[in-house]
């Protein structure tokens, strides 16, 4: 029996809907729609802090960093390069807003700056959470004495 | 007074003679004697489940409900204000207001969901390799507690403490 056509079109149908990839939304809304907000309108859907601080006014140097991220997206895309040269900068309070997703930011920790590629996923976090100021610890057991002091190396007894 | 005391003895006599006939209309004859004792009333096992939980049917529905993942006091007594439902004794409730109760409870994301939405939040948070999530990694506290004398429930027991007496078997 041959193939019925509106039934097999129905289920390619079906099947591409079932592997539509999944989409990121932040609250409710996607990419696009997030990029067309207004400052006001983006702040609503963070949280208590990130609200205050953008009702409070921002201040010039996150905004000399966005404009910074803008150039190097916009070069970016002149050179066809796959990513955005880094930036690097000290704002470690600055919070990530939709625009610079696809920017690499260079997060200072005290010491060197650590490369970050924006996510969608990172939206409304601090930078500063990506880019750690303290190594972690690790402890082991005590060894025995490397060097060739002969007197210390006989008097010290191995725990193990 | 012979005659009184002979009686019984005869009717086991007769009832011995007849099993060992093994006649089954004398068997089932036999078998009467035991349904005459009285019946006595079987056990009925009767549990509510709401929300996919067996919840305790001794306790008044307001405290029932919380033992569901996902509803505490206040939502419990959120659901019993918007169905003006008397809080009554679990055991004693009908089955039309254990459905409704179980429609109003499903509203809400409990159980399964619940902990499913938690799982993705921290997965999320995981997966941007942000501070909290290299602490829920790290099997750490994440709120900036102190690390070096607490957080027994997350460090656990293996990791020794000093000055601390073993206790015996």
């Amino acid at each position: 029996m041959a193939i019925n056509e509106p039934e097999f079109a129905t289920a390619v149908a079906v099947a591409t809907k079932k592997r539509t990839f999944k989409k990121f939304s932040f609250r409710g809304f996607n990419v696009d729609a997030l990029l067309k907000m207004s400052n006001v309108d983006l702040a609503k859907l963070f949280n208590a802090r990130v609200r205050r601080r953008f009702y409070r006014g921002l201040k010039k140097q996150p905004l000399i960093l966005i404009k910074k991220l803008r150039r190097a997206k916009k070069e970016a895309s002149d050179e066809n390069k796959m990513k955005p040269e880094v930036v690097k900068t000290h704002l470690r309070n600055m919070i990530i807003v939709p625009e610079m997703i696809g920017s690499v930011v260079g997060v200072h920790n005290g010491k060197k700056f650590n490369e970050i590629v924006i996510k969608p996923e990172m939206i409304g976090h601090y930078l500063a959470e990506f880019s750690m100021t303290c190594k972690k610890v690790n402890h082991h057991r005590p060894r025995i004495c490397g060097c060739c002091c002969f007197r210390r190396s006989t008097r010290f007894i191995p725990l193990r | 007074m012979a005659q009184m005391v002979a009686m019984p003895v005869a009717h086991s006599l007769s009832l011995i003679c007849n099993w060992a006939k093994s006649n089954p209309l004398s068997r089932n004859t036999l078998a009467l004697p035991a349904s005459n004792t009285p019946n006595k009333q079987s056990l009925s096992i009767r549990c509510a489940r709401v929300g996919g939980v067996e919840i305790p049917a001794n306790k008044r529905i307001e405290y029932s409900l919380q033992y569901i993942h996902g509803i505490g006091r206040t939502r419990a007594r959120q659901i019993l204000v918007d169905l003006q439902m008397e809080n009554k004794i679990t055991k004693d409730m009908a089955e039309e207001e254990l459905i409704i109760l179980r429609d109003e409870v499903s509203k809400y994301m409990i159980e399964g969901d619940l902990r499913r939405f938690n799982a993705l939040a921290i997965k999320r948070l995981k997966e941007i390799q942000c501070y909290r999530g290299v602490r829920h990694i790290q099997g750490l506290p994440c709120r900036g507690q102190r690390t070096k004398n607490n957080c027994r429930t997350l460090k656990g027991k293996k990791i020794a403490i000093a000055g601390k007496k073993k206790v015996s078997k």
